[in-house]
């Protein structure tokens, strides 16, 4: 579309110079026709205008008009069409003024205006009618593109003689406006022509001239600005220098003169000007230029490679770093295709790659490869962008190309790497995962198949004394193998070097390190490269990791560093292995023992009770025996025995009588110490009056305080047990307080936390508290049985329950003064204390 | 030997247990109609009519029953005369020295009628005993 301003003003010019070239046609015409010389002529003297030629002028006009107005359907049609008949005309002409035969065409193009013989006018002059040829042919051609410069010349020949003819009316030489028959031009047919090449010339907007006016910078001010500017002050000089002349201010030599010196001046000063402006845009140049030096230079100094080419692929330019990149020196590969950078197979992706820049779009950091002069394939990243024209057409790309082959490598490595922590991660989950040797290894192998490829593979364990081994599992293509687990001698073996050395032993080639016991066995297998690798557990080689491959040379060093630190990883497995085997053997150990023991402790229980079941049955058999056949002997002998015999049958009655509570209590403390404790939650201050209730003889006595407090807590426990327990605690207090005038009995509890001390305290005798230690023992008495009787087995049963609850007990006494018994239960319990 | 007017089938290892409790209960009134056994076996032959006693048809009206017995234990010979059809109304007491909470729940879940702590001293197992007599044979009514 010729939408910018420079179009504007042409087309404006255009239609100025096809107005006013029409306009003068109609004027010469209506001069013509009214007989008006001063429209025909302008001056008398001059040649009068023909008026074929006027009606020329018009249709030329036209011409000119309707070829800017290509949108209107068919205008170009008529535009040729006028144009054509322009040509007919001035051809005719032509041949008339050649051959001299007349065809009066003036008459019948105008039979009106030339019906009177006197008013016959002027034939068209040879000239005129040669403009006329070469302007409809510039006409008719429609700025068409072909061949531009050849239609300046064509447009060229009318805009020179009609500027000579205007020269000559200008200075009154009538040699350049009229010569001859041929060459004839009266000024206005010289003006006309000079505006309608003018217009005809601006059609034809690809010539050189054109261009001129419509580019930018200083030839377009010289053009535009100047040249109309000079031309019309040339001839106002002129005009003024005749009107003076004329006029009588002075002689035309003295005119002339004048006017020369006037046009030296402006000459003078235009160059002065123009040199004033070209020194400027000097210094904006160099300035530019040395811009374009550093641009230059960076582009050159840069690794990267940064070229230009042409939408069809033709490299335009090259920097040093192209030529690094590609191996092309600059010489030879302007002018060529890119697609001698293009490996086959990428074409492809070029093809779509430059579709996008054809379409104005950049692209950014593209990753691809591309071949080298040497046919090397390199890795690059290209940003290609679209180089635009002043008119902002995209005419080429651009683009900069690096060299990613190190960037590609090291990021391989970071994958690898990556990889490596993702396979240690698995292994290290398999690892605590399993403590079954077996199945570590099995996942572990599993694993390792997937990232470095071996053959065979083996776990390989030494003795405690480290100069014998086991393959212990071995692993073929990744399938466990069966090995008959026989013991091999390190000596002489490459196991050998590494328990020297401790470091992971590499045979790139078989036998390359020399030849161990088992090489040839190797060889013999078909293996020609292998690795092993030490199991260390704190710097001690507990075995070896070994790998072996069919191929000679098959790993390479990120593989060596993976099973570096894979072997690690197994030697943690087989330790932690090692360890559990160990403790399991251990608590099978225990186990049995466990079993054992019970089984011991439930004879020894059997055993107890059968015990206890015959002390109750059988020692009291015999007592009640004694004491029944002595009572027998008081009731049916009574009379007949004297008072010592009557005593001594009493002494043995009351020795029986206490054998048999002795034995009573035994068997009580017996059956408790074997009785389950059956928990719940106890009631405590009912406990407690109940086991006073048990006590009644105590109770009625008006001499004894006893002090329940309201405030017990409850605890959980065996009901049963704990009674006895207060039973027990209850007796003691009242019997050793018996002596006392006023017996004071306390009974209470504090808590702490879960657990609960629950106290009875008395007034009574005390005890040494040096005879502590002897207190809770069975059948341990403190007092002598004629101040207090008793068994020794209370306090005794009173430890053995508590301790059955889990909670202890304690007391604290001074002599004379009195005692306190504590003991503790918990608030809340689960479970109940097996039998100890 | 004619055991038609025996009452009360006393079985007892220990004699001298054996005679003070004839003696308990001859003080009760209870004079000629005891019959004592001194095992267990010995009471099931002259409850089921075998061995000795193989013409004895003749059963107890009450009988008294010690836990601790050579041959068959008390526990085992209660077994048998709650099994059989000619004694499981007989009432059984068991008088025995053991107070075990075991022996006790073992022998009522027998069938036992009546367990009886012996008592020790003289008094309390004089009264105990003749009071069993009086209220078994006396008080206490069985199926004909």
């Amino acid at each position: 579309m010729k939408n910018n301003i420079h179009n504007k003003e042409a087309s404006i010019l255009i239609l100025s110079s096809a107005a006013l070239t029409t306009l003068s046609g109609f004027i010469i015409l209506i001069g013509l026709f009214f007989h008006l010389t001063i429209l025909t002529r302008g001056n008398s003297g001059f040649i009068s205008v023909a008026p074929n030629t006027a009606i020329c002028f018009i249709l030329c006009g036209f011409s000119l008009y309707l070829n800017t107005k290509t949108e209107i359907l068919k205008a170009l049609t008529i535009s040729k069409i006028f144009s054509a008949i322009v040509f007919s005309v001035g051809l005719l002409t032509f041949f008339e003024l050649i051959t001299g035969i007349n065809f009066n065409i003036d008459r019948w193009l105008l039979p009106v205006l030339f019906n009177n013989e006197q008013n016959n006018p002027n034939n068209m002059a040879g000239v005129t009618a040669l403009n006329f040829i070469l302007i409809s042919i510039a006409l008719y051609f429609n700025g068409s593109k072909k061949s531009n410069n050849l239609f300046l010349i064509i447009i060229a020949l009318p805009l020179i003689d009609s500027l000579i003819a205007i020269a000559g009316y200008l200075y009154d030489v009538s040699s350049l406006y009229s010569f001859g028959s041929f060459y004839k031009l009266s000024y206005y047919t010289a003006g006309v022509f000079l505006i309608l090449s003018t217009g005809v010339l601006f059609l034809y907007e690809d010539t050189i001239i054109i261009k001129l006016f419509k580019s930018d910078g200083i030839s377009r001010i010289l053009i535009r600005k100047f040249a109309p500017f000079f031309i019309l002050l040339i001839i106002i000089m002129r005009v003024l220098t005749m009107l003076g002349s004329s006029e009588g201010f002075y002689t035309p030599v003295f005119g002339d003169a004048l006017e020369i010196i006037a046009n030296i001046l402006i000459l003078t000063g235009f160059i002065f000007w123009n040199a004033y402006t070209l020194q400027k845009l000097d210094t904006e140049l160099g300035s530019s230029l040395k811009q374009n030096q550093l641009l230059a230079s960076i582009v050159e100094s840069t690794t990267d490679a940064i070229t230009s080419k042409t939408l069809d692929g033709i490299i335009t330019s090259w920097n040093e770093g192209s030529e690094k990149l590609y191996g092309y020196r600059r010489e030879e590969i302007i002018g060529k295709s890119i697609s001698l950078l293009i490996p086959t197979g990428k074409m492809k992706d070029y093809e779509l790659m430059m579709e996008k820049v054809r379409n104005g779009m950049c692209i950014n950091y593209h990753e691809t490869i591309r071949k080298k002069k040497n046919g090397d394939i390199v890795n690059v990243s290209i940003n290609v962008s679209p180089i635009k024209d002043s008119q902002g057409r995209v005419s080429g790309a651009s683009s900069i190309a690096r060299d990613i082959t190190e960037q590609k490598i090291s990021r391989q490595k970071l994958k690898n790497y990556n990889e490596q922590l993702q396979i240690l991660n698995r292994l290290a989950k398999i690892i605590s995962s399993s403590l079954e040797i077996e199945n570590i290894f099995d996942s572990f192998i599993e694993e390792l198949g997937r990232r470095i490829p071996f053959d065979r593979t083996s776990l390989i364990l030494l003795n405690n004394n480290r100069n014998e081994y086991i393959v212990d599992r071995m692993w073929s293509s990744y399938t466990p193998i069966l090995t008959a687990k026989q013991r091999r001698s390190v000596k002489n073996s490459a196991f050998e070097i590494i328990l020297k050395n401790g470091l992971p032993f590499i045979e790139r080639n078989l036998g390359e390190k020399g030849e161990f016991n088992e090489t040839g066995e190797l060889r013999k297998e078909g293996i020609k490269s292998r690795i092993i690798f030490p199991l260390k557990i704190q710097d001690e080689i507990i075995g070896f990791f070994t790998q072996a491959s069919i191929q000679p040379n098959t790993y390479k060093q990120d593989d060596i560093d993976l099973l570096v630190s894979l072997s690690d990883f197994l030697s943690i497995a087989v330790q932690n292995s090692n360890l559990y085997e160990k403790i399991k053997k251990m608590n099978e150990e225990l186990e049995q023992r466990v079993i054992a023991r019970t089984w011991e402790l439930e004879e020894a229980n059997k055993e107890l009770e059968a015990f206890a079941y015959s002390v109750s049955h059988d020692l009291k058999a015999p007592l009640r025996a004694i004491d029944g056949f002595a009572k027998v002997l008081i009731e049916d002998y009574g009379d007949q025995l004297d008072i010592e015999a009557s005593r001594v049958l009493n002494i043995i009655i009351q020795n029986s009588q206490k054998m048999s509570k002795l034995i009573n209590d035994l068997l009580a403390f017996s059956r408790t110490s074997r009785r389950e404790v059956s928990l719940s939650k106890l009631n405590i201050n009912e406990i407690i009056y109940s086991a006073l209730a048990q006590l009644c003889s105590y109770t009625d006595d008006e001499d004894i305080e006893i002090d329940i407090k309201d405030d017990i807590p409850d605890a959980t426990g065996d009901k049963n047990m704990v009674q006895l327990v207060y039973v027990n605690l209850l007796s003691n207090a009242l019997k050793f307080s018996s002596t006392r005038e006023k017996q004071k009995i306390e009974v209470g509890a504090c808590e702490k936390g879960n657990e609960i001390v629950y106290y009875v305290k008395d007034n009574g005798v005390g005890f040494n508290m040096k005879y502590y230690d002897k207190l809770f023992g069975v059948f341990q008495r403190l007092h002598s049985e004629d101040e207090f009787e008793g068994t020794g087995v209370g306090l005794a049963l009173v430890q053995k329950i508590i301790q059955k609850h889990g909670g202890k007990v304690w007391a604290e006494s001074k002599l004379n003064k009195g005692t306190a018994f504590y003991f503790t239960l918990e608030k809340e319990r689960e479970y109940s204390y097996e039998l100890q | 030997m004619n055991y038609s007017d025996i009452e009360i089938l006393l079985v007892e290892d220990n004699p001298h247990d054996a005679e003070l409790t004839r003696r308990a209960l001859k003080k009760g009134k209870i004079t000629n109609n005891i019959h004592t056994v001194t095992d267990g076996e010995e009471a099931l032959d002259y409850l089921f009519s075998r061995g000795e006693y193989l013409n004895n048809d003749a059963k107890p009206k009450v009988i008294l029953l010690d836990l601790k017995l050579p041959k068959v234990n008390g526990l085992q010979v209660l077994k048998e005369i709650r099994c059989s059809e000619l004694t499981r109304n007989i009432p059984v007491v068991v008088l025995t020295s053991s107070n075990e909470e075991k022996d006790i729940v073992e022998s009522y879940k027998l069938g036992v009628n009546s367990y009886i702590v012996k008592p020790v001293e003289f008094e309390g197992f004089m009264k105990a005993v003749s009071e069993i007599g009086l209220y078994w044979l006396l008080l206490n009514k069985i199926p004909v």
